[in-house]
């Protein structure tokens, strides 16, 4: 070879490398993910919850891998399809663990996590339960966690509306699930403790006629609605198709737009959480963000999941990332702010709740009462 | 290096050498960057560090002026008084306190209760609890309380834990120095963390009378500071004490958590600053700045943090060099697309400008390169072109100038060879001439010789009949038959002297002559018989060397034996004044000749004169004594024979002839070429 074909040679051969080497430091590869394993209703009566939730976290963990995840892994999600079906998050709990083996589980509704909770016992891994209020998930449960209001929480605000408007008699129509039950007995006890009568009416999952439960009710000065957002959304019309005139109340899962945005909504009172006050920041930071990036108003569920996984920020952060000291980390006192305001995880109680405030939707907007 | 290649060196030179620059720019964009946000940064610490102080020290003078109230003095007082009139006050107080301790968690006795619910206790929630939540809508006091003179609980908010606060920090500090600012604690009453202020209480004659104990929501101030602050996706605030506590953090955090042991907490050095540091594992620029304090208040000793993820500072960084990069790549292959297409402009007009040198150079002076670029190439394209046509009729001029040169030369050769013909016929005119006259000689000389030897042979018989009768009636004995003996041989030798001429005679009469086969040796001895005499006279010593193998050799007799006495004769001659006097004589066989060889120890013959003796009238000495023709006619006779005659001579060392003479006879276009 002569002496210009070398130069020449090694003058490309460098340019390559320069070149080469700029395009992987573009691209340099990461480390082993975090990996979460989400069992999520993405159909079923609970689709809309499981939906949400999963725009929400994925949202939050576009945002954490963006700028190199946490402890310089990214997050990733594993997600697979309850059905809104106990029996099938169960499965699909299964199907998870035994492909990836995720460090953490969450959740979503009350009866999938109450079924998947003895799976968490069993592989001893953290399951937190997201869109659930049944109180007996985290106290039968070690592995279990919650993030979202309890039916404790639900009842607040609600308590705080029938004061303030000094209702003293009201019915309740709720559905047959861990849920429905939770809020029902809680309502109860917390009515009744004021001095109010309760009426109550129950039916079952997939029913679709509720005008005999409203024709049982109607005499009463309010009604209270609690259940999945496509049982609500059928009481609610057939309150008005009763021409009830009484006041009306529903759980958070009424601050739906696809229940508040309802002309049969209007009026209604709501426990609502604080990611509907325009006035709050990181709520409306939340609200802009997820509405441009999916073209979806943002809900409860949405902002649930996105917080869960903001929250886990601080609490895996410069820690041992095992299944074991998960649980202990969930387990710690830590506060946080986030969407839903200032929450303080007290220790070893495994409930993360955020507060439900009064709230009646106008004109499909919702409306914080003093 | 061709010119494409040169080309696309400087351009890519030239491409990477902007990128480089680029790609500086940007690291020094980035340094201005980082530079720019961390002041900022600290700047927006002060400010929220600022508003935390000034908050705390609103609230401390919120305590001041509500320690001056009405209803906290008038009761303090009732409550000093009948602390007063109490027999043992230390003894009560120790009662009420064990009471206080050991009622059950979450309990209120009555005791408790009317702590609780008097009038100041109303007043303290709602100055201290309700009115921030109704006014400001958020918690800034968890907890507010009243003690006397005693440190024994007068008024609450709430349940405290205990009953006696004299034994507190808090509550000793207030009444000596009047303010309390406390660090962050965790107060068991409320179930919150807050931070602990107290005011000493005291009446109009600045009368020691009780101590008001307020806890602030930490959170709370923090919060009404940070909300304040504009923030980046990545920007994470942090309150922590001066010993690596931590109070407050805007992502999700473990209060009063010890990070002391961290990275980003070892490289807090002065009063505010910038570094960058790990944590989470991800780089991050941290700015802070420690409390400073109010005109009246030390501040809290906190110092805060304002961090961002570099790589969100530096993303339009990252996105300007990737932009770069990308730029890069695409001005690189541009490069080397443009560098090609200016190369092969520049290099295919030249490549045919070679293209038509070559063609040109091999002979075809009609090819045109021909091209419509106005360019240098182009330029030099269309004077290469009249070159060409320049050439070509130069061409044209030349050849013909060319054909009259070979013309010329042609003529001037024959020219030459008609000279060099004319030359040789002269020089053989000449040859011819002088053989002529030699024959001439030697047939005049050869009838006078054979006459005079005719004429004196018979009386030679005659003496010799005489002399051999006397001889004969000599007796030995007698003194005469000696001289008789002498006499008869000299008759002999000079019978034979006469026959040797009457056979040279007869030779040279009969002119052209035949061939016949004769020794060497034989010739050589008559020879030597004729130059005796002289040979004698001159004292000269004749060593004669005949191969006894010598075969006869086909000649005409009287010429070889001309060449030799021409050659012996010129050896006598050379040695007349020489001192040492010999002439060898050598024959031998040597293949198909015979060699014969004479040579002398003479004066020898100068080199300038060696190639010229063969010449005809060639001679070096004065003019009538040699006609110059003796060597030349030898040099003849032996080429007729086909033969060669050859000289070697040194001045001083003698002269040595060679004579080769074919032992067959054969035709002259079959002589041995030498």
């Amino acid at each position: 070879m002569s002496r210009q074909k070398l130069i020449w040679s090694v003058f490309v051969l460098a340019g390559i490398a320069v070149a080469l080497g700029l395009i992987f430091m573009q691209h340099k590869g990461g480390q082993e993910p975090i990996k979460i394993g989400a069992v999520l209703a993405m159909s079923g009566p609970g689709a809309d919850c499981g939906l949400d939730l999963r725009n929400g976290m994925l949202l939050a963990i576009e945002e954490i891998n963006k700028w190199g995840g946490i402890n310089g892994k990214r997050i990733e999600l594993i997600i697979q399809d309850s059905k809104t079906d106990p029996e099938e998050g169960k499965r699909a709990f299964e199907r998870i663990e035994k492909a990836h083996h995720p460090l953490l589980y969450v959740s979503v509704l009350s009866t999938v996590s109450m079924a998947v909770a003895p799976l968490a016992e069993k592989y001893e891994v953290a399951v937190v339960g997201l869109i659930a209020t049944a109180p007996e998930l985290t106290e039968q449960n070690n592995w279990v966690f919650r993030y979202y209001p309890t039916a404790k929480h639900e009842i607040s605000p609600i308590m705080s509306i029938l004061q303030q408007l000094k209702l003293k008699d009201s019915g309740i129509i709720y559905l047959d699930d861990e849920y429905g039950r939770s809020v029902f007995g809680r309502f109860k006890e917390a009515f009744e403790e004021a001095g109010g009568k309760l009426r109550s009416q129950v039916f079952q999952a997939g029913e679709t006629d509720f005008k005999k439960y409203i024709t049982e009710l109607k005499h009463c000065s309010a009604i209270y609605v609690v259940g999945l957002a496509t049982y609500i959304k059928e009481i609610l019309k057939e309150l008005r198709k009763e021409d009830y005139k009484g006041t009306i109340l529903a759980t958070s899962t009424a601050t739906l737009y696809s229940i508040r945005g309802m002309p049969e909504a209007d009026g209604i009172y709501v426990a609502s959480p604080l990611i509907f006050n325009p006035d709050f920041f990181f709520a409306s930071e939340l609200k802009q963000k997820y509405e441009a990036r999916y073209n979806r108003p943002l809900t409860i569920y949405a902002a649930n999941g996105y917080d869960f996984i903001k929250f886990l920020i601080g609490v895996l952060e410069d820690r041992e990332l095992a299944r074991k000291s998960i649980r202990s980390l969930l387990e710690e006192e830590v506060f946080y702010t986030g969407v839903f305001g200032d929450l303080e995880i007290k220790p070893k109680e495994r409930e993360i709740n955020f507060s439900l405030f009064p709230a009646q939707i106008v004109n499909g907007q919702i409306r914080f009462i003093d | 290096m061709t010119i494409s290649r040169r080309l696309m060196m400087v351009f890519l030179i030239v491409v990477v050498s902007m990128v480089t620059l680029a790609f500086y720019s940007v690291n020094t964009a980035r340094k201005f960057l980082l530079d720019c946000v961390s002041k900022h940064s600290i700047f927006l610490a002060e400010e929220m560090m600022k508003k935390v102080e000034y908050s705390i020290n609103d609230k401390m003078e919120f305590l001041q002026v509500r320690s001056k109230g009405y209803l906290l003095e008038k009761v303090l007082a009732e409550s000093n008084r009948e602390f007063e009139s109490l027999d043992n006050i230390e003894e009560y107080i120790a009662q009420k306190e064990r009471e206080w301790v050991s009622a059950p968690e979450g309990s209120i006795t009555p005791f408790m209760k009317r702590l609780i619910d008097n009038r100041l206790s109303q007043q303290l929630r709602d100055e201290y609890i309700k009115f921030w939540i109704e006014e400001y809508g958020r918690v800034v006091f968890t907890e507010a309380l009243v003690t006397n003179r005693y440190g024994a609980n007068v008024a609450q908010t709430a349940r405290t834990t205990d009953y006696r606060q004299d034994d507190e920090q808090w509550w000793q500090v207030a009444k000596r120095d009047g303010v309390y600012v406390g660090g962050v604690e965790y107060d068991e009453s409320t179930g919150n963390y807050g931070l602990v202020l107290a005011q000493r209480v005291e009446d109009e004659r600045h009368n020691f009378i009780g101590v008001i104990k307020a806890i602030m929501h930490v959170t709370g101030i923090i919060k009404q500071a940070e909300l304040a602050a504009e923030r980046c996706q990545t920007t994470e605030i942090k309150l922590i004490t001066k010993k690596g506590q931590l109070i407050y953090a805007t992502k999700s955090f473990r209060i009063l958590e010890d990070i002391s042991g961290k990275e980003f907490f070892k490289k807090i050095k002065q009063q505010s600053g910038f570094f960058i540091s790990q944590e989470g594992g991800r780089e991050r620029i941290f700015s802070y700045v420690s409390s400073r304090g109010q005109i009246k208040f030390r501040g809290p000793q906190w110092i805060l943090l304002v961090s961002h993820d570099t790589r969100e500072v530096f993303n339009p960084i990252f996105i300007l060099r990737s932009h770069i990069l990308n730029a890069s790549l695409i001005i690189i292959v541009l490069t080397v697309l443009v560098t090609l297409f200016i190369s092969r402009s520049i290099t295919m007009p030249i490549a045919r400008l070679r293209e038509g040198a070559e063609i040109i150079g091999k002979g075809n002076l009609d090819y045109k390169v021909g091209t419509e670029a106005n360019d240098e190439v182009g330029q030099l394209s269309r004077a290469f072109d009249r070159m060409t046509e320049n050439l070509k009729k130069v061409t044209a001029s030349r050849d013909e100038l060319n054909k009259e040169i070979l013309v010329r030369k042609q003529a001037e050769a024959e020219l030459k060879n008609t000279y060099e013909e004319l030359k040789k016929a002269h020089r053989q005119l000449e040859e011819s001439e002088a053989q002529l006259i030699q024959s001439e000689k030697m047939r005049t000389l050869g009838m006078v010789t054979a006459g005079i030897a005719h004429e004196l042979n018979n009386p030679m018989m005659g003496m010799l009949n005489f002399v051999q009768y006397c001889i004969k009636h000599t007796p030995e004995d007698d003194r005469r038959y000696g001289i008789l003996k002498d006499v008869e041989q000299e008759i002999n030798r000079c019978i034979s002297i006469l026959r040797n001429l009457l056979t040279f005679s007869r030779m040279s009469r009969e002119g052209q002559q035949e061939y016949q086969k004769e020794s060497l040796a034989a010739v050589l001895e008559r020879t030597l018989q004729l130059l005796s005499f002289r040979i004698d006279t001159q004292h000269i010593t004749v060593t004669q060397h005949i191969d006894e193998e010598t075969p006869d050799v086909w000649m005409k007799v009287s010429n070889i034996q001309q060449v030799f006495l021409n050659l012996i004769t010129n050896a006598l001659d050379a040695l007349e004044k020489a001192e040492k006097k010999e002439i060898n004589i050598q024959v031998r066989p040597e293949g198909e000749f015979v060699r014969t060889t004479i040579a002398d120890s003479g004066c020898g013959i100068a080199p300038e004169n060696l190639k010229k003796i063969f010449d005809p009238f060639f001679t070096t000495r004065p003019p009538g004594q040699s006609t110059g023709l003796g060597l030349s006619i030898c040099q003849s006779i032996v080429e007729e024979h086909g033969g060669k005659i050859i000289c070697e001579s040194e001045p001083g060392r003698g002269a040595k002839f060679e004579v080769l003479l074919p032992i067959k006879r054969e035709r002259k276009e079959e002589r041995y070429e030498w």
